[in-house]
């Protein structure tokens, strides 16, 4: 599904040169569920970026489902995002003006998917999240794990066929951290590739493959115990 | 989709309540200035638009060329009309039309009336409907026809139609019978009258000669052409027609007859005024602009605070672009949001215009209505989009085009450098608009201020003039009445200690338009003018007049009415050196000079003081003039020096006396220095709406400061705090806040300087005698500016400076 050949990615300032991304090559196979590691500034989440196509990178190749993605334009990005794309943040980044039902609906709207079956989507997810008694409220009037249940919701709503996690479990206890888990976990068994970026090897360890990385490169690439 | 626009807009609106607001009420208080002004040039520009034939209808003009001098006049020659109506078929109708300044008898009281005398075509070449009576009216030599407004006047509830009306004309009183009543000319309509009577009557007063004059003018001429008849080939047909009709006075090409648009007649400051009053062309132009950079400052505080607040819309940003949003459609987003508040803008500004119309209506001197017609929907419409678009270009074009991992980092929001520059460069321009207009109305109210204390040369205060009103009788006849009645008044009024003295002349002082003398000047063979007045000999004592050199008039010298009184400009034209003793220039040298004034104001500041003959006795000056005009009749004028004090009583028992002394005159008086004022009306008009609307710019930019500031010190919190652990003082902190704003606006005063000082040189121009421009209304107008920003944002910084260090570091 996801193939990248000497992907580089440098951040440049006003004097100072950053390469996040150096020359890295990775596969990643449809159905997959892999955790990358390593620590602060390694490149984890400009990786992320880079294949969720919300960033470019400097050069490099990088396909997607055997296209060619580095230097499409944005518009041909967006396109492709938003049909087979799902993002869940460490932060959320849930819309504060939008209700829950809205956060969750707004993908389908982009989407230009009808009004009913917007409607009967976005409850079925609520439902399934078991958070359908807050559909009218707005994120900042639900607790940290109820944020992120209602992002990951955003995130499935168009059936996409990658999710891209980053961090998911950062800023939640240890209960809500599970919980959000136990449903990436039960999504990649329903088929959807999933690529996590985490701190935790708790969390690590819900995966099948772990990829660890160092100054912009994979260092090391082992399958979980399970998956030996 | 637009829905989901419209709730995110919506509550956008609600979660920055202050920002909202002050967008709301810029864009309102904007938006309604508009509305007025919208209101205003409509107005202006509608002008005669309404007759359905105004495409076809045109007024004549006239241009003669005479020993190097032009004539220029859109009152014409009396036969004029008839000779283009017999002789042009390309003239579908002709109507001469004038007015004279007649007197009304009812119920044993007298008053003034413009009377107009119109061709019976009047009515089929204009759209002024006849409400009731017969349209055949103005066919009958004694019937009249009253407007609505003159029918309730004199007649009130009852139908006037088939009463009489008694009218002065040519000196007579004279029954007219009413036989119809007309609606009252529309407020945008240039002809304006009261009461019509047929054009015919104009024989009872004019001469013989007069009706047969190419040379002389006295009534308008309009002309409906043919549907489809080209005006300039219409001139090219006239020109050799009228060159044959003046040959023997005029080479062909010297006296030039053209035709001007129906329509144009407002606004065209070109062609000089004739019988119905005219506007300026620059005004609808000066004050459009004015509300149009008032709605920019709403605009721009639009943009500003958006960018203020792109740091927290970034994410939003971000998101939408994660989840699949284009750019067209994030730019969609944001221009909804801009199109969601000017709409409460234009529903707050169209409140707003509604209670302040009576006031704007008051200083512009119109009567204009805001109701819903198919003009003002669509001038709304237009200031909706055209603001919606503008105020909402910048974030949708700007804030869309965030890459999305930038704008979820919120790096596209706080890191660019052009992003400061943008906002300094609309902030300072809201300064140097802000400037411009303070340095524009101290200027325009310095010289508001000069032109109403500046020294005339006399006194104009605490003096009423009055006239006495014949209209069409024989000057000679007029002036022994006048001087008689003047005889009476003066010696009954002699034991009011209230009245301090009374004279009577051809002309008062505050009105314009003197009685001009012309005649070719044999030694240099050019035409030569001057203006001449009638006095007594109480005339320039009354008026504090100083006799310069020789003497006043005195009924001691019987000889005195061969003489005259002559002002500066007068001696230094005909470079009369000792003048006294010396005779007037040919044909007026029966005349001696007796004595010299200086140059007292007699017609406005806008004009240079031209020479002035004052004559005891004027009639064979007249006479011996071969050109003579006058915008100002000549009949005599009574002017009255009254004590301050109780005035209501002083005037009430001057007009008991007149009533006494002229029981068939009526009483209309006014005082000196009001009239003065009103030659500058058109002036104050426009500095008090620029005065106003400078006030109103600077509440909306100070409101975009207030905002714009409260943002920036939001983003500057923590560094506010890191300076105040290292030791900063909270005055230090103040005035590292205020620093920017203050070199901004010096900036922006320089840029501002010359602008303002080259609109006012122009405005200036308009005025012979002017103010200087003085270098401390741009100290001011800076000074100003400074302090009114300063205190809009300190209601922020002050607040920021004097907060515990360890408040303003927690926020990060």
């Amino acid at each position: 599904m996801i193939r990248t050949v000497n992907l580089v990615k440098v951040y440049q300032t006003d004097e100072v040169e950053t390469t996040a991304l150096n020359e890295l090559n990775l596969e990643i196979k449809e159905g997959e569920f892999v955790s990358v590691m390593g620590p602060s500034g390694c490149g984890k989440s400009t990786l992320l970026n880079v294949l969720g196509m919300i960033d470019s990178p400097t050069s490099g190749e990088y396909y997607f489902m055997n296209q060619e993605i580095g230097h499409l334009s944005e518009r041909g990005r967006s396109n492709i995002r938003k049909h087979n794309l799902g993002f869940v943040f460490q932060s959320f980044n849930l819309i504060d003006e939008l209700t829950v039902f809205e956060n969750v609906e707004l993908p389908m709207l982009y989407t230009k998917v009808a009004a009913n079956d917007r409607k009967a989507r976005v409850e079925e997810l609520l439902e399934g999240m078991n958070i359908m008694h807050r559909r009218n409220h707005f994120p900042q009037q639900l607790s940290g794990g109820q944020q992120q249940r209602v992002a990951v919701a955003r995130a499935i709503v168009n059936h996409p066929k990658l999710i891209l996690a980053d961090e998911p479990t950062g800023n939640l206890d240890s209960t809500n951290g599970n919980e959000v888990m136990r449903i990436l976990t039960k999504l990649n068994e329903e088929g959807t590739t999933i690529v996590m970026v985490t701190h935790s090897q708790y969390c690590a360890e819900f995966g099948n493959r772990i990829i660890r990385m160092l100054d912009g490169k994979v260092v090391t690439e082992n399958l979980v115990k399970q998956y030996l | 989709m637009f829905k989901n626009y419209l709730k995110t807009a919506w509550r956008n609106l609600l979660k920055g309540k202050t920002y909202s607001v002050i967008n709301i009420t810029g864009m309102g208080m904007g938006i309604g200035i508009c509305i007025l002004i919208f209101l205003f040039v409509n107005d202006e520009w509608s002008f005669d638009k309404f007759h359905s034939k105004s495409d076809r209808i045109y007024r004549a003009w006239v241009k003669e060329h005479f020993k190097g001098d032009i004539f220029f006049n859109s009152i014409t020659p009396y036969p004029l009309g008839s000779e283009l109506n017999d002789n042009f078929p390309s003239i579908e109708q002709t109507v001469r039309y004038t007015t004279i300044n007649s007197l009304v008898k009812k119920n044993g009281n007298v008053e003034e009336q413009d009377v107009h005398l119109v061709e019976p075509s009047f009515l089929d070449v204009f759209d002024f409907n006849i409400l009731s009576g017969s349209s055949s009216t103005l066919e009958e030599k004694h019937h009249a026809i009253l407007s609505t407004k003159s029918a309730k006047k004199y007649f009130g509830d009852d139908s006037p139609l088939g009463k009489n009306i008694v009218l002065q004309v040519a000196g007579e009183w004279t029954d007219f019978t009413v036989g119809a009543v007309m609606e009252d000319p529309p407020f945008n309509s240039s002809i304006q009258y009261e009461i019509l009577i047929p054009f015919e009557n104009t024989t009872s007063y004019m001469s013989e000669f007069g009706m047969q004059c190419w040379t002389c003018v006295s009534v308008e001429t309009y002309v409906l052409l043919n549907q489809g008849q080209d005006v300039d080939e219409f001139e090219k047909t006239v020109a050799p027609f009228i060159d044959k009709k003046v040959a023997r006075d005029y080479k062909p090409g010297e006296y030039i007859v053209g035709f001007q648009p129906l329509a144009d007649i407002h606004l065209n400051n070109d062609i000089p005024q004739g019988i119905v009053a005219v506007s300026d062309s620059r005004y609808p132009y000066i004050l459009s602009g004015v509300a149009l950079l008032i709605l920019l400052l709403a605009c721009i505080n639009f943009t500003t605070l958006a960018i203020g607040r792109s740091v927290s819309r970034s994410k939003e940003i971000g998101v939408r672009k994660v989840t699949g949003a284009t750019r067209p459609q994030i730019m969609f987003q944001f221009w909804s949001e801009a199109f969601l508040t000017v709409f409460a803008g234009v529903l707050l500004g169209i409140i707003l215009a509604k209670f302040s119309l009576p006031f704007f209506n008051q200083i512009a001197d119109k009567n204009l209505l805001l109701s819903p017609n198919p003009s003002i929907v669509m001038g709304l419409g237009g200031i909706f989009i055209i603001t919606g678009i503008v105020a909402g270009i910048y974030p949708a074009l700007v804030l869309s085009g965030y890459k999305p991992i930038h704008a979820l980092k919120g790096i596209a929001a706080t890191g660019k450098k052009s992003k400061a520059s943008i906002l300094t460069w609309l902030v300072g321009f809201q300064f140097v608009l802000s400037v411009v207009l303070i340095i524009c109305t101290g200027i325009m109210q310095t010289q508001m201020s000069y032109l109403q204390n500046k020294n005339l040369g006399f006194e104009k205060s605490q003096v009423i003039t009055f006239p006495y009103n014949v209209s069409g009788e024989g000057l000679v006849k007029v002036w022994e009445d006048g001087n008689k009645i003047h005889a009476r008044l003066k010696d009954r009024l002699a034991s009011n200690s209230s009245i301090l003295g009374t004279s009577i002349s051809s002309h008062a002082l505050g009105s314009v338009g003197w009685l001009s003398l012309g005649y070719t000047d044999k030694v240099q063979n050019k035409f030569r003018n001057f203006n001449a007045i009638q006095v007594d000999e109480n005339f320039l004592p009354l008026m504090e007049i100083d006799i310069v050199d020789g003497r006043n008039f005195s009924k001691e010298f019987d000889t005195d009415e061969k003489g005259v009184i002559i002002n500066q400009a007068m001696i230094s034209e005909y470079n009369l050196e000792n003048p006294i003793g010396k005779l007037l220039p040919e044909p007026f040298n029966d005349y001696k000079i007796l004595g010299t004034t200086g140059d007292f104001h007699f017609s406005s500041l806008h004009n240079p003081v031209d020479p002035l003959v004052m004559s005891y006795d004027m009639l064979p000056l007249i006479r011996a003039a071969p050109d003579m005009g006058s915008m100002d009749p000549i009949n005599p004028k009574f002017s009255v020096k009254v004590k301050g004090g109780n005035l209501q009583r002083t005037i009430r028992d001057i007009q008991n006396t007149w009533k006494e002394v002229a029981p068939d005159q009526s009483f209309t008086y006014s005082f000196i220095d009001n009239d003065i004022d009103m030659l500058y009306r058109k002036e104050t008009k426009l500095s008090n709406i620029i005065g106003y609307a400078t006030v109103l710019a600077l509440f909306i930019a100070c409101l975009g400061l207030f905002g714009i500031s409260a943002l920036k010190i939001s983003h500057k919190t923590k560094e506010i705090g890191i300076r105040k652990v290292l030791g900063a003082s909270s005055s230090s902190i103040l005035s590292w806040l205020s620093m920017d704003y203050l070199k901004l606006i010096f900036i922006s005063a320089m840029i501002a300087s010359p602008l303002a000082w080259y609109a006012m040189t122009k405005w200036l121009q308009d005025f012979e005698f002017h103010v200087g421009i003085s270098w401390w209304i741009f100290v001011m107008a800076a000074i100003v500016t400074a302090s009114v920003a300063l205190i809009a944002v300190s209601f922020q910084s002050v607040r920021a400076s004097r907060a515990n260090p360890v408040e303003s570091l927690r926020t990060e």
